[in-house]
Formats: C-alpha cells, structure tokens, sequence
C-alpha cells in the first residue's frame, strides 16, 4: 500500500497543476478585455464553459468506461467509472454554481429554465441517483454492473433531455457561451488557455481518485 | 410466444392478487383530491394545470405500479422461474414494459374520468388524440421505468431508489407528454406541436432497444 | 455435458468460490456437500444462470450459457432453496406458467395427476401462499416431473418434508435414476449422498476440496470434513 503523494513525481505534478490554476486565474482577472455590458460578470465564463464541458466529457468516460466494464469485468473500469462520475458530478454541481453567479447581473435573476442549465441540473439529479445505486445498490460486485449500466442508460437520455428542454421555453437567451469562432481573438485564446488548464486539472484528479479507489479495493480484498 | 407468456403470467398475477392496479387508482384520487384542495382552484386555473397534473399523478402512479410488480418478482424467490428458464432476458424486459403499459392503461381508464369531473374540465371532440398521446406516454414511462426497476428491485432501498432514479431519467419524456397534451387540450392543430410527439417516439425506441440489450446485465444476481 | 471452467464469485469483495471447475456428465448424479455458507446454493445459481460469475464460463452441450441464445439452455431446471413459484397463484396456474416458460405443454390433466399422486388436487385452486412448506417442497417435485429436462440442479431436495413426502420424493428420484437423468443435489445428508448418488463433489474453504466417486468413500472422512 502507498500514498498517492509518496511519489515524487505525484507531488512535482501537483505542484505544477497548482500553479497553472493559479498562472490561469492571473491571466484571465488581468490579460482578458472587458466586454460592454457585462464587466466583471463575463469572466467567469472563462471557467464556466470549460468545466461545463470537462463535466460533459467525464459522463462520457462513465459511459464508456460502463461499457467496457460489461464486455470483460475489469475492476479497473469499474473505478473508472466511479471515479469519473464523482469528478464530473463535481464539475457539474460547479456548473450549477457558476451559472447562477454569472445570470444574476446579466439576466437578473439566479436561476431560469434556461436549455443548457435545465439540462445540467437534470443531469446532476440523475448522478444523485447513481452514487444512491451505488450506496444501496447490494453487494459491491453487482452494484458495479448496475451502475456501469446506469452510466449507459444517463447517457443515451441526455440528447433527449436536451431536446425536450430546448424546445421547452419558447423565448431564447443568450449564453455565457457564445459562439467562440465569432468571438475576439483576445478572448479566445485565454479561453483556450483555461479549457487545457482545467483538462490538466481533471486528468490530475482522475489519476488521484482511481489511485485512493484501487488502494481501498485492495484493501477490502485482502 | 415466450413474450405472450410472461405478459399473460403478469396480467393473471394482477388479477389473482389485485395488488396494483387498485393501489394506483387509490393513490391518483388522494393526489387529486390534494392537489384540489390546495390549490382551491378556479376553472381558468384548472384549465391551465392540468396536462401537467395529469401526468405527475400517471408518473407517481406508474412508479407505486413498477415497485409493485417487481416486489413480486421477489417474493418466493419467483423470479429464479424465468431466470433459468430459456427466455432471452431481452424478452422478459419487453414482457415487464408492455404488461406495465397494459396496466397503467388500465389504472388510467379509471382515474381519468374522475379527474375530468374534480377539475371540472370540458375535453376537446377529438379525444381518440389523447389516447395516442397516453399511449406512446406510457410506453416511454414503462421502458425506462422497466430497466430503473430491474436496477433498484434488489436494493436495499428498492421503493426509494426507484423514484429517485426514474424521475430525473423519465423527465425530458414527461416533459414531452405534457407540452403534447396541452397543445391538444388547447386544440392547436397537429403540425404546430408534432414535433413533441416525434421526441416521445424516439424516447421509446431508444428506450425499448437500450432495454432489450442491457437487461442480460441487469437481471442476474 | 455441462463444464464449469474456472469459476470465481465473491460477495462483499470476500471470495466464495475460487477457480471452481469440473465436468457433469450424462447420467451422473451428483451430491454437493459442504457447511453451511459454504458457498454450495451459490454455485447451483451460477450453474442455473442466476447468479453471474465474477470470471469463468460454462459450456452447456458445448453451448456456452453466456453467450448464446437463451434456447441453447433448454432442458436446464433449477430448483432453488426458495419456492420459485408466485405466492398469489394457484398450483395449478404456477405449473402451467412453469411448463409454458420452459417450452412444454402439457394438458390440465397430465398436471392434475401429477398434484393427485403428491396429494396435493385438493388444494390445486387455492394460492400457494397458504401452502405449508412441506406441500410447497413437493410443488417442486411436481414440476420436476412436468418439465422434460437433461439436467437438474435441485437445492435442498428434502427439506421441510414428512416422512410421507419425502417417501414420494424419493420415488420420484429413484424413477430419474432408473432413466439415468443428470442430476446435481446440494444437500447437508451425506449418508444418503453416499447411498443413491454415483459421485460427490465437498466443497470447502472456496474451492472443491474432493471430487470422487460415491463407491470409494468413507463416510467417517466425510463426516469429519463436515464437523
């Protein structure tokens, strides 16, 4: 049994992805332009979008990671699977943070039933839901072969959970995520900048999960 | 033929042992009377209410039914009948989704005409819609509710992990069942809101397939 | 004619059955012996594809169970240490089910012969869940006898019976022996594995811990496993 952070190299890359997140806080509050209207309020779009979009792919994972772990009983996918959830669940729940901050000078109010948020938030209840299965669920073993398929079965619904809440309101507002291509170049790029910081970040805490979830496993096993 | 004789098995069960269908109808009408009550509503009021309310009484109806029919499963161990019989687990989701279906049909025919009256709600000539509407809904409810209730019939916490799972899965179809009934109730003509029922029949065909694939994993113990 | 190869299962990440593998062939009759919690229902489930394997297969008629169509697992029958059957049906409709899902039909007659002959036409309309286990213990032999099968897994065959059921039970037996039927028994009776079965299995501490035929054993080294 070892800790994570009894590696040297573990540490070194703790260290760095620290001080990207800090590098990438210090470039987006001084080197991004401020937008008319909006000031202050647009710059956290420069985390809201990506962790949005982290927080989408790590569902993605799960779904594969599912799959996978149904076709040959890996335990290894199974963690992947966990792990991915619980990091994507907390990029979501930041999702439904950042949301509100950001719509509140900007549409005046905390929350709407706007598309991307409703669907977020449906999402999030249906991740309760997962960590509930896998809590409740019965013996560990069959636990993970349900909530492998549960992680299949959320991720078929989210297209159609977007569509039905797309066409849901008929008025249509605008996003923190406007269309990039059409954006300034001088936004883009921080933006960019953010989107592979915080990419960094999620991987880093990926590799930490399935670490902390393999040493328990072993543990229990032995 | 194996898929007739488990739905015919379900039916027979419901109608030896009247433990669902009476329960769920028993169920609508105290939702109904709530809902009533609380919100002490004028016509205008109702008329706007109660596409939605239709189908929040169908949803916690359907959920109680699903619980039911697969607590019955358990019960005796009944289950390890079909599991080592040679039917395609594939079939015994089609078999629980559409004798769900048929069930909550039959739960709906009798909460429905209640419903009207309390309301005080006066249904559009062109009923026959409505039913399709219904139908394609309750497919939708049962398909999904039939893969959540074969994930949750072994837990711990069967009767609440069930909802908890089902209703944020089931949301976007229920949201699609509601923005179709009330389009109809209001008599918009079809074209205006087909698109609603094109999204209701693609969750069911997702849905039933996703079902008839994954069940094999969801079934063994 | 059915393989288990290598099969593993754990609950709650403690192992119950480790790299269990033997080969069942045509007219053996098998005793699974082993104490309580051992692991011996555990295996019958994963045998009768109700319980998965952690890792492992199972050739059926050189079919494996997992990958094939459920229809290459025809003339396979369980019989759990459960009852099986639905409380709220009658005996009558659980055994036509019971027939019918495992593909054969069989007249109302040829059921209620079967009821008469275990002393149960009687009580064939009422719901089972008035049976008393005993009468639901015979159910099971009822069905065995409707039911065309090549191998049996049968949990506990005699519990709960009076000495008038398990008389008829183990005419029932004795009749599948005389026609050389394949038969796996978990049971705790040694002496009457070691008496009518051709070859016993004792599972022990995760794995089989002796695999012989019947005519070879001491039933003193049996019973001293067993303490």
């Amino acid at each position: 049994m070892e800790l994570f952070f009894s590696k040297r190299i573990n540490v070194i890359v703790a260290v760095f992805v620290f001080t990207l997140m800090v590098f990438n806080i210090y470039n987006i509050v001084n080197n991004t332009p401020m937008v008319p209207d909006q000031f202050w309020a647009q710059k956290i779009f420069y985390f809201h979008v990506p962790i949005a979009w982290i927080g989408f792919l790590s569902y993605l994972i799960v779904m594969i990671a599912g799959i996978l772990y149904l076709i040959n009983k890996k335990t290894v996918w199974d963690h992947l699977g966990f792990a991915a959830a619980e990091i994507g669940t907390l990029f979501v729940v930041l999702v439904l943070i950042t949301g509100p901050i950001w719509a509140k000078p900007i549409w005046g109010t905390w929350w709407t039933w706007e598309p991307r948020l409703t669907t977020t938030l449906i999402l999030f209840l249906i991740y309760v839901g997962y960590f509930m299965l896998r809590a409740f669920g019965g013996h560990p073993e069959r636990t993970s072969r349900y909530a492998a398929v549960l992680g299949i079965v959320a991720f078929f619904d989210v297209p159609i959970i977007f569509y039905s809440v797309r066409f849901w309101e008929e008025k249509y507002q605008s996003h923190p995520q406007v269309e990039i291509t059409k954006q300034n170049p001088e936004i883009v790029l921080p933006f960019l900048i953010s989107l592979v910081i915080i990419t960094i970040l999620f991987s880093f805490m990926l590799k930490y999960r399935l670490h902390v979830l393999k040493v328990t496993h072993n543990r229990k096993i032995d | 033929m194996m898929f007739y004789t488990l739905v015919r098995k379900d039916l027979l069960l419901e109608f030896r042992a009247k433990e669902i269908i009476i329960p769920m109808f028993a169920f609508g009408l105290a939702i109904i009377m709530i809902f009533a009550l609380s919100f002490n509503a004028s016509q205008a009021i109702n008329h706007a209410f109660s596409p939605g309310l239709l189908w929040i009484i169908i949803l916690f109806i359907s959920s109680l039914g699903l619980n039911r029919m697969f607590v019955l499963e358990k019960e005796f161990d009944a289950f390890t009948l079909t599991l080592a019989a040679p039917v395609d687990r594939g079939i015994i989701f089609l078999s629980k989704a559409i004798s769900g279906t048929i069930l909550l049909l039959i739960a709906e025919i009798l909460i429905i005409p209640p419903f009207i009256i309390f309301m005080n709600l006066t249904i559009p000539s062109d009923w026959h819609i409505m039913v399709l509407i219904l139908l394609i809904g309750d497919l939708g409810i049962m398909s999904i509710g039939a893969i959540v209730s074969g994930l949750s019939m072994r837990a711990k916490l069967s009767e609440m992990l069930l909802p908890i799972l089902f209703f944020p899965l089931v949301s976007p179809h229920i949201i699609a069942c509601v923005k179709s009934t009330n389009y109809w109730f209001k008599g918009l003509s079809f074209i205006n809101w087909q698109f609603w029922i094109f999204l209701m029949i693609s969750f069911v065909l997702v849905f039933f397939l996703l079902g008839f694939m994954i069940f094999e994993y969801i079934t063994e113990e | 004619m059915y393989t288990i190869n290598n099969i593993y299962k754990s609950f709650y990440h403690r192992a119950i059955l480790e790299d269990i593998s033997f080969k069942v062939n045509q007219g053996d009759m098998i005793a699974l012996l082993g104490k309580n919690g051992i692991g011996k229902s555990t295996l019958l489930r994963i045998l009768g594809k109700i319980s998965q394997p952690d890792k492992g297969t199972i050739l059926y008629n050189d079919a494996n169970i997992y990958k094939e169509k459920a229809i290459a697992r025809k003339g396979i029958l369980y019989l759990g240490h459960d009852v099986g059957l639905y409380p709220s049906l009658s005996a009558l409709d659980n055994l036509k089910f019971a027939c019918a899902i495992h593909g054969k039909k069989n007249k109302d007659s040829s059921i209620i012969s079967t009821l008469n002959q275990l002393g149960l036409s009687n009580r064939m309309n009422d719901q089972i869940q008035i049976f008393s286990k005993g009468m639901l213990q015979s159910l099971k032999y009822a069905l065995a006898d409707l039911i065309e099968w090549n191998i049996l897994f049968f949990d506990e065959p005699f519990s709960y019976l009076d000495l008038k059921g398990r008389k008829s039970a183990q005419d029932y037996i004795d009749k599948w022996i005389e026609n050389s039927k394949t038969m796996i028994f978990a049971t705790h009776d040694a002496q009457w594995s070691l008496l009518y079965c051709s070859r016993l299995l004792l599972l022990d501490n995760r794995k089989i811990l002796f695999d012989q035929k019947t005519n070879d054993i001491d039933i003193n080294k049996i019973v001293k496993i067993l303490r």
